[in-house]
């Protein structure tokens, strides 16, 4: 009795302490399932639109994917005043930086002109409030070749630059109508562009971003001053590599109406023309740890008057 | 809506007049036009004979002939006697207006055949005749010697039209309200020659029945009469002010003068002056200042034109001035929200969040939460209704627009904002639906997919025009013309509150939810001008004081994400 009561008690000794120690390993972020792939798997946002699951015509076939991905672990950006205040120097911003209680950014504003570094991810935006971007008369504005130029030359002048990004050609990145005649919508009188937007893409190894903050871009108005600019960029390393599903498997789960899509509502049929994978960037103000794949499937919606519009859906890869 | 007190009682009328609707013809002088009828299938001819002209002639009855191609007129003599015969024509002219001054008539008669001379085809009264006709009728016709119009027989063709104008007291006979009825004689059997032996002094003409029925030609003009005028309702209703709207359906036929008369009882006892030159389908207005304010004052109005012809009257009207307080700090909001859509497939789960969180930031400016609805949580409790014009049976002025800003978040498609179902109302609120600001509100924040949706300028998907007829008085519409990632209010909400434009706010909010990746997204704002593009929400920033003139047009701003 004795010997069986030692023996049960070694064993429950050993028990606790495996666990222990299971526990401790997985706080030091050292093994390789320290963090779950559950727990990696991005909540897309919502879309105030779709509804359903439609039916997801391919038009393409399935490409070939690997059958495992790097996890990047996320550089924790180490904002400081300091380094706000650099950026602003060379915007001519010499104003006070104050801590926004907001999403946590510092703000450097003098008149009509802001910057903003996000402390959680240290993406940097810088917006001019005036008439710059939404001017009320027609801007005379650069050609889409000068605004190019315009855009590298001021994230260049900003040490901005990133090493990869390809700058891609200007679009209207707004465009004011009016006076419109109700209720048919008609145009009376102008409809101009007011700006150009001109965006650069960035990729991690080859493989795109995507998300909310994967955002860098410049836009330029009137007279080719820039309006605006935000760069979203994470620095990372490689985490783990791991195994990914299919493009079959994912295909299905956006079938299922797993992940997110912007179908619009009354959207009878997808035709998908495109899948690939990218990286998801959570937004700007957001904390991310880990840089994920994600299965982005691209294509048109059909509404039942035959009309089409852009399609687009995330599924996770992991 | 803020606006600045003015004196009590004071009427000041300002842009004034929109010219807006349709032109109709022929302003300002009396209105012509001309019509052709056809005789109908009741025409025929009455026969009357026998050896003893004058016996046929006088007879008190004959026979009816209908149904055959050719209707005849005139008389003879042949070896079985004389013959009579005497046409009868009709047609409905019930569609010459009531107050139009017939100025020509004339009577066309295919000719299928003419025979003899010294006569002619006289047009007579026929408003005796019965339709169809009877055999009374030969004898009725007999006193009907007058000639309203006649052709001489050597004027008449056959395998051809013949025209006969009407003179004054032919014109007289034709009806505006109903059946004209006019009969044929030839002068012979007027005056009662007896017609010799071989004498044959008739003619044919083809009958509806033929194929070529008598037409008759009329044409006239309308004098000037008394405008017709629809009450539109008031809007811009603030503590002290109105604006009253008016609709000239009609002119009478002039440019006319228009007023409202207004004032706390049926009697009205306050008119704005007499004032603008305008025409059929024009809207206007009047602006009132100096009323007083609260909810037990009951103005009444009614919009009135006047010509040369007269006053015409609308109807009676009632508005409400709110009460002391309404447009007074602090300003308020109110915010509805919609997650779960039972039935449609797609719940969303954060349209509360990004409304309390918008709600919140501007309650941290000293703004009043008017409303949260669903004010437990649940969903069910945001109504279609809420944001419905009262003018189409919706509860607006005690929701939307009974405060400054509101906010809708959940799901949307081209043109309106869907509630996902509710016993309450019809689930979908269309732009069109939708007047705003005609009591409270400035700007709308519209968190629902594609509501503005997208137009390429080539397309007739011009939704964005549906919720620009809300544009009742507030001054910007905010929303999407694409789909859009919701949960936007955390962003938005601090960047009012921070003094930035609502359309800044709105569009730089929204961009760090938005993604670029694969095709763009395009927010949209639309304004009733497009000087409130720069308007920050009151308190916060630079804000236009004076609230904006309702008309028929619009501002679109788009930004390409």
């Amino acid at each position: 009795m004795i010997r069986t009561r030692t023996v049960a008690a070694i064993l429950l000794i050993l028990f606790v302490a495996v666990m222990t120690y299971g526990t401790f390993i997985s706080s030091l972020g050292c093994g390789g399932d320290a963090v779950g792939v559950e727990g990696l798997r991005v909540d897309f946002p919502e879309v105030a639109g779709p509804t359903g699951t439609p039916a997801v015509e391919l038009a393409v076939e399935l490409p070939d994917a690997p059958s495992a991905m790097m996890i990047y672990r996320v550089k924790q950006a180490d904002v400081t005043p300091d380094a706000v205040a650099d950026i602003g120097v060379k915007l001519g911003l010499h104003g006070e930086i104050t801590t926004s209680t907001f999403r946590g950014r510092y703000t450097l504003c003098e008149e009509s002109r802001c910057l903003f570094v996000w402390r959680a991810s240290g993406a940097i935006e810088y917006q001019r409030k005036d008439e710059i971007l939404f001017p009320l008369e027609a801007p005379t504005l650069p050609t889409k070749e000068e605004a190019k130029r315009i855009a590298i030359d001021f994230v260049d002048e900003l040490d901005l630059s990133l090493v990869g990004a390809v700058v891609q050609d200007p679009f209207a990145g707004s465009y004011m109508s009016g006076p419109n005649e109700l209720p048919t919508g008609e145009v009376v009188t102008q409809s101009y562009v007011c700006h150009w937007a001109v965006r650069f893409d960035c990729e991690l190894h080859s493989v795109p971003l995507c998300g909310p903050g994967a955002k860098f871009e410049v836009r330029i108005g009137n007279n080719g001053e820039v309006g605006s600019m935000v760069r979203g960029w994470r620095e990372v390393e490689p985490y783990e590599e791991t195994s990914i599903k299919s493009p079959e498997r994912a295909l299905e789960e956006l079938r299922e109406g797993k992940g997110s899509h912007d179908a619009p509502l009354d959207c009878q049929e997808v035709i998908l023309n495109g899948l690939c994978l990218a990286y998801w960037m959570e937004g700007l103000g957001e904390k991310q740890d880990y840089v994920v794949p994600v299965y982005v499937f691209l294509g048109e919606s059909v509404g039942p008057d035959g009309k089409t519009q852009d399609f687009r859906g995330y599924v996770n890869a992991l | 809506m803020r606006r600045q007190a003015a004196t009590r009682f004071v009427i000041s009328v300002f842009l004034l007049v929109a010219l807006m609707g349709p032109l109709a013809p022929f302003h300002g002088v009396a209105r012509a036009d001309g019509v052709t009828f056809y005789a109908t299938a009741s025409d025929g001819y009455l026969s009357g004979g026998g050896y003893d002209y004058y016996a046929a002639h006088n007879a008190a009855s004959g026979s009816v002939n209908q149904g055959n191609t050719a209707n005849l007129v005139g008389q003879f003599r042949s070896y079985g006697g004389c013959a009579i015969h005497r046409s009868a024509l009709f047609f409905n002219t019930a569609y010459i207006p009531d107050t139009a001054t017939i100025t020509g008539a004339s009577l066309r008669l295919y000719g299928t055949q003419g025979f003899g001379t010294g006569y002619s085809i006289a047009v007579v009264r026929g408003a005796d005749l019965n339709d169809p006709l009877v055999a009374g009728d030969y004898g009725d016709l007999l006193d009907e010697t007058a000639s309203l119009g006649q052709m001489d027989i050597a004027q008449w063709t056959t395998g051809g039209w013949n025209i006969i104008q009407l003179n004054s007291n032919g014109l007289a006979q034709i009806s505006k309200t109903g059946i004209t009825k006019l009969a044929l004689r030839s002068t012979k059997d007027i005056e009662g020659i007896d017609p010799p032996f071989g004498a044959f002094d008739y003619a044919g003409f083809r009958s509806a029945e033929g194929g070529s029925p008598a037409m008759l030609c009329v044409s006239w003009t309308v004098g000037t009469t008394v405008p017709t005028v629809y009450n539109m309702y008031a809007f811009n209703v603030g503590n002290y002010t109105a604006t009253l709207k008016g609709w000239l359906i009609d002119d009478g036929g002039e440019h006319c003068e228009y007023r409202f008369e207004w004032g706390l009882t049926p009697n009205y006892g306050n008119a704005t002056p007499w004032t603008g030159s305008i025409t059929s389908g024009s809207y206007f207005y009047a602006g009132l200042s100096g009323l007083t304010p609260d909810t037990t004052y009951h103005f009444r109005f009614r919009p009135q034109c006047k010509n040369s012809a007269g006053v015409g009257s609308g109807c009676d009207l009632t508005f409400t001035t709110p009460p002391i307080g309404d447009d007074s700090f602090p300003p308020e909001v109110g915010v509805e929200w919609v997650n779960g859509y039972p039935g449609w497939g797609h719940d969303l789960s954060l349209s509360d969040d990004s409304t309390a969180e918008l709600a919140a930031a501007l309650q941290g400016q000293g703004w009043s939460l008017q409303f949260n609805n669903p004010p437990d949580g649940q969903d069910g409790r945001a109504w279609e209704k809420h944001f419905k014009s009262a003018m189409r049976g919706g509860w607006d002025y005690l929701y939307a627009d009974s405060v400054d800003l509101v906010m809708f978040s959940g799901h949307g498609d081209p043109g309106r904002l869907i509630f996902g179902g509710s016993s309450q109302d019809d689930e979908y609120l269309y732009g069109y639906e939708a007047y705003w600001g005609d009591i409270d509100l400035e700007w709308a924040l519209l968190e629902a997919c594609s509501a503005l949706a997208y137009d390429d300028g080539v397309s007739s998907n011009k939704y964005d025009g549906w919720f620009a007829q809300a544009l009742g008085g507030a001054r910007l519409i905010c929303g999407a013309a694409t789909s859009i990632y919701g949960d936007n209010g955390q962003h938005v909400g601090p960047r009012l509150a921070a003094g930035w434009s609502v359309m800044d706010a709105w569009f730089w909010g929204c961009f760090e939810n938005q993604d670029f990746y694969g095709h763009s997204c395009t927010l949209r704002v639309i304004a009733e001008d497009p000087g409130y593009f720069g308007d920050a929400v009151w308190g916060c920033g630079p804000t236009i004081i004076a609230d904006p003139i309702v008309d028929n047009y619009y501002y679109c701003l788009n930004f390409v994400i």
